[in-house]
């Protein structure tokens, strides 16, 4: 029965064969325009990396403060790092509250960590910045002890030590900074953790892998391009729902006319012992035949035309940021939605055909 | 001759082009929007260093300006989304936007401000920190939000911070700003005091040509191109002006365009849908015409006919695409670059679309007539549908 219905459904009509190409035009469109936005995204990541956004820092999930890394594993780590704990606290000082970030650094060579500043297990290092900015506050020379609340503990009388010697220009001078054991010995869970492993040199992939780590770019403009052209990715997507719809319209129309066009032949059909089910079967085939060779067709356009684009685009002066590849998303995508709209909009017209001689509509007079 | 049932197809392609036109027509100005907003932007020249605390101070001392913004804009990543941190002072600022308090302080010199749109989409509330990265130095830093206000701009997607903060993020000289934002009662008057003071500027605003003040007009060259070329050294020091006029012409062409491949796409579904109709009425047509109806009158019939559809079916649509692309945004909740995806009722844009989807709608009548006149009116009148032979792939394939 099979080979019937396709013989009948690969039937096809000046008017099919220009549906067709409609359905290959759209689906040219969006397996071009997904194909174009994949490539800059490449194109983008590619720069990024040339030209190089910074240090790189390493943390667990996608917020840096939230993220907590086992300080067990740094050392089978190789190479040089800083291994990062931040924590937000409120500081006391001069019988003022002023809400801080509590940081210690912790400086691994070779597997080995130290621990530089401050050297007193109980020592706050309050740093230029933030020690202009309290006593513009408190209009009075710092005291030389604080009190600080942290992970809902209150330590007090904790003696404050001048700025770090040396920082890193990644960080900011406004900074309270203590040693990673008073934050461990205050929460072993939250304080003993990592929120962050900076370094010079990106780590290996394995590392990176195993330990579960995200790398934040520290360079925020290129962090900003390559965020910003995933986000217009997710607009793009929305464009296959539209193209869908008018895929449905399109076979829908199409169909239908087919239909109305071929009512004395489905009247014949059903007099020489088709069923209902097989008269349906043949244009719902049809449907999906003429929607598959224009989704086929537009995906190949499609890839055309987006190796089109990126290879006049410098002769109108654009920057050729785009690095193309087989876009098998986009291809997936595009014969996915192509199809779906095939079925449901092809459903009303087959079911038509199936009943049209019941209703004597076909029957010749 | 047009049946009736054509209208759920024109409504239905109106209302793509509702859903989707209003938000194409306003991404370019997004760009501008971010820089500008509805005030004058004053940003560098080409010329000597303009932009900075002496030429702020100076133009808020003139009694004809109203507000004076200095601003630094910074672009950041926050939990691996795009967002952009002003560096701002946060009165001036909050003063020009019409901004509104939501919660916290709006005040003290060390601040972080979060619109609301921002605190939404990233869950943060006053009295908590969020981890910021450097604009164009790499650093990373943490911004504890001391208020969140509403604004009806652009402003409402974004994070202000204090100019030490915004300093350390981007890199920029102690005295120097990235653009000011001034509302005026006399721009005619800035203008003089601009080109008096001698700054190198490039001064832009609502109802007003782009002007270049002891500076050249930006350069035509791409500043990607450049920056690939010789690095980020070699930019030029108007870059803001360049890379504005840059991002509104890209994003224009991106907007343009797939309004135009969406509207072609939609006048492939009008004529399926007018084909569909007009194909059970082919016998009205060859009995009009054996009664002595003349093309001419025909055409003007079937386009008599087809308006009223046309018409109602585009204001339809187009309105019902309007308010469900509203509704789809803002559940998608779409960001590009860091700001909400706009979507406002535009007058010129919805009129567009009707007026294209009766363009279109009355082409394609003119089109479906124009075959069915083809044929004689006898093999019209006739029973069996007169259609093409059905070419089978068996029949190609045999020859």
């Amino acid at each position: 029965m099979a080979r019937p219905i396709l013989r009948l459904a690969t039937r096809f009509t000046r008017r099919t064969r220009m549906t067709a190409w409609a359905i290959a035009f759209a689906c040219m469109v969006l397996v071009g325009a997904l194909a174009l936005a994949d490539g800059l995204a490449n194109g983008v990541g590619s720069v990024a990396d040339r030209i190089g956004s910074g240090p790189a820092a390493y943390i667990r999930g996608r917020e840096l403060l939230a993220s907590e890394i086992d300080a067990n594993v740094l050392s089978g780590i190789p190479g040089d790092f800083l291994a990062l704990r931040a924590h937000p606290g409120v500081l006391e000082i001069n019988a003022t509250s002023i809400p801080v970030m509590v940081v210690a650094v912790v400086t691994y060579h070779a597997g080995n960590g130290t621990d530089p500043y401050p050297s007193g297990a109980r020592d706050v290092s309050l740093d230029a910045g933030l020690r202009e900015e309290i006593e513009e506050q408190i209009e009075a020379p710092l005291a030389d002890v604080v009190a600080l609340d942290l992970f809902g503990l209150r330590l007090t009388n904790l003696p404050v030590v001048p700025p770090p010697p040396t920082r890193s220009p990644l960080f900011p001078d406004d900074w309270a900074w203590v040693r990673a054991d008073l934050l461990a010995a205050m929460d072993p869970v939250h304080g003993g953790a990592v929120q962050a492993i900076v370094t010079d040199l990106p780590l290996d992939a394995s590392t990176v892998q195993r330990l579960g780590l995200t790398r934040l770019d520290t360079l925020g403009a290129v962090g900003f391009l390559r965020a910003g052209v995933a986000e217009i990715q997710v607009p793009l997507r929305l464009l296959a729902l539209l193209i869908g719809l008018v895929i449905a319209l399109l076979v829908y129309a199409a169909m239908s006319l087919e239909v109305h066009a071929r009512s004395r032949e489905i009247a014949a059909l059903r007099s020489i012992g088709a069923s209902p089910t097989t008269i349906a079967a043949v244009y719902e085939t049809q449907a999906v035949l003429l929607t598959l060779a224009g989704a086929i067709l537009g995906a190949a356009l499609g890839i055309l035309l987006s190796h089109a684009v990126v290879a006049f685009a410098p002769l109108f002066g654009l920057p050729n940021l785009v690095i193309l590849s087989l876009p098998i998303d986009a291809i997936g995508l595009t014969l996915a939605v192509a199809l779906l709209a095939a079925v449901f909009a092809g459903l009303v017209p087959s079911r038509r055909a199936a009943v049209l001689v019941r209703t004597k509509e076909a029957l010749p007079t | 001759m047009i049946r009736p049932r054509a209208f759920a197809g024109l409504a239905l392609c109106a209302f793509l082009l509702g859903a989707t036109w209003p938000v194409l027509a306003a991404l370019p100005s997004v760009p501008a929007r971010v820089v500008a907003g509805d005030a004058f932007a004053i940003t560098q020249g080409s010329g000597a260093l303009s932009i900075n605390v002496s030429l702020a101070s100076n133009l808020s001392a003139s009694n004809w300006t109203v507000t004076v913004s200095p601003e630094i804009l910074g672009l950041s990543v926050l939990e691996g989304d795009s967002v952009v941190v002003r560096g701002v002072d946060h009165d001036a600022f909050l003063r020009l936007e019409g901004a509104s308090r939501v919660s916290g302080s709006m005040g003290g010199s060390q601040f972080g401000l979060a619109g609301e749109a921002f605190a939404t989409r990233f869950g943060l509330a006053t009295g908590d920190t969020a981890t910021i990265v450097g604009a164009f130095v790499p650093r990373i830093a943490f911004v504890r939000i001391t208020g969140v206000f509403r604004a009806e701009s652009v402003a409402n997607d974004e994070l202000l911070v204090d100019f030490s903060m915004a300093r350390f993020l981007t890199g920029l000289g102690p005295a120097n700003y990235h653009s000011i934002r001034v509302r005026t009662t006399d721009p005619g008057e800035m203008l003089r005091f601009l080109d008096r003071f001698q700054s190198s500027v490039h001064v832009s605003g609502p109802g007003m040509v782009p002007t270049d003040i002891h500076s050249d007009p930006p350069k035509d060259e791409r500043l990607a191109n450049v920056i690939l070329r010789t690095g980020v050294g070699g930019a030029p020091r108007d870059y803001l002006a360049t890379a504005l006029g840059e991002a509104t012409t890209s994003v224009r062409v991106v907007a343009y365009g797939i309004a135009i491949l969406i509207g072609v796409l939609v006048g492939f579904g009008v004529h399926a849908t007018q084909a569909r109709a007009f194909a059970d009425r082919a016998p009205a047509v060859g009995v009009l015409r054996a009664v002595g109806a003349s093309n001419g009158w025909l055409r003007r019939r079937l386009l008599l006919e087809s308006l009223p559809f046309a018409v109602l079916a585009g204001l339809l649509g187009a309105a019902s695409g309007f308010f469900a692309g509203i509704v789809l945004l803002r559940g998608l909740d779409l960001i590009v670059f860091g700001h909400q995806v706009p979507i406002s009722f535009d007058l010129v844009t919805s009129a567009l679309i009707v007026l294209v989807l009766v363009g279109i709608s009355m082409a394609s009548a003119v089109v479906l007539l124009r075959e069915a006149l083809r044929r004689r009116p006898t093999e019209s009148i006739r029973e069996a549908p007169a259609t093409e032979p059905p070419q089978s792939l068996e029949a190609i394939l045999r020859g």
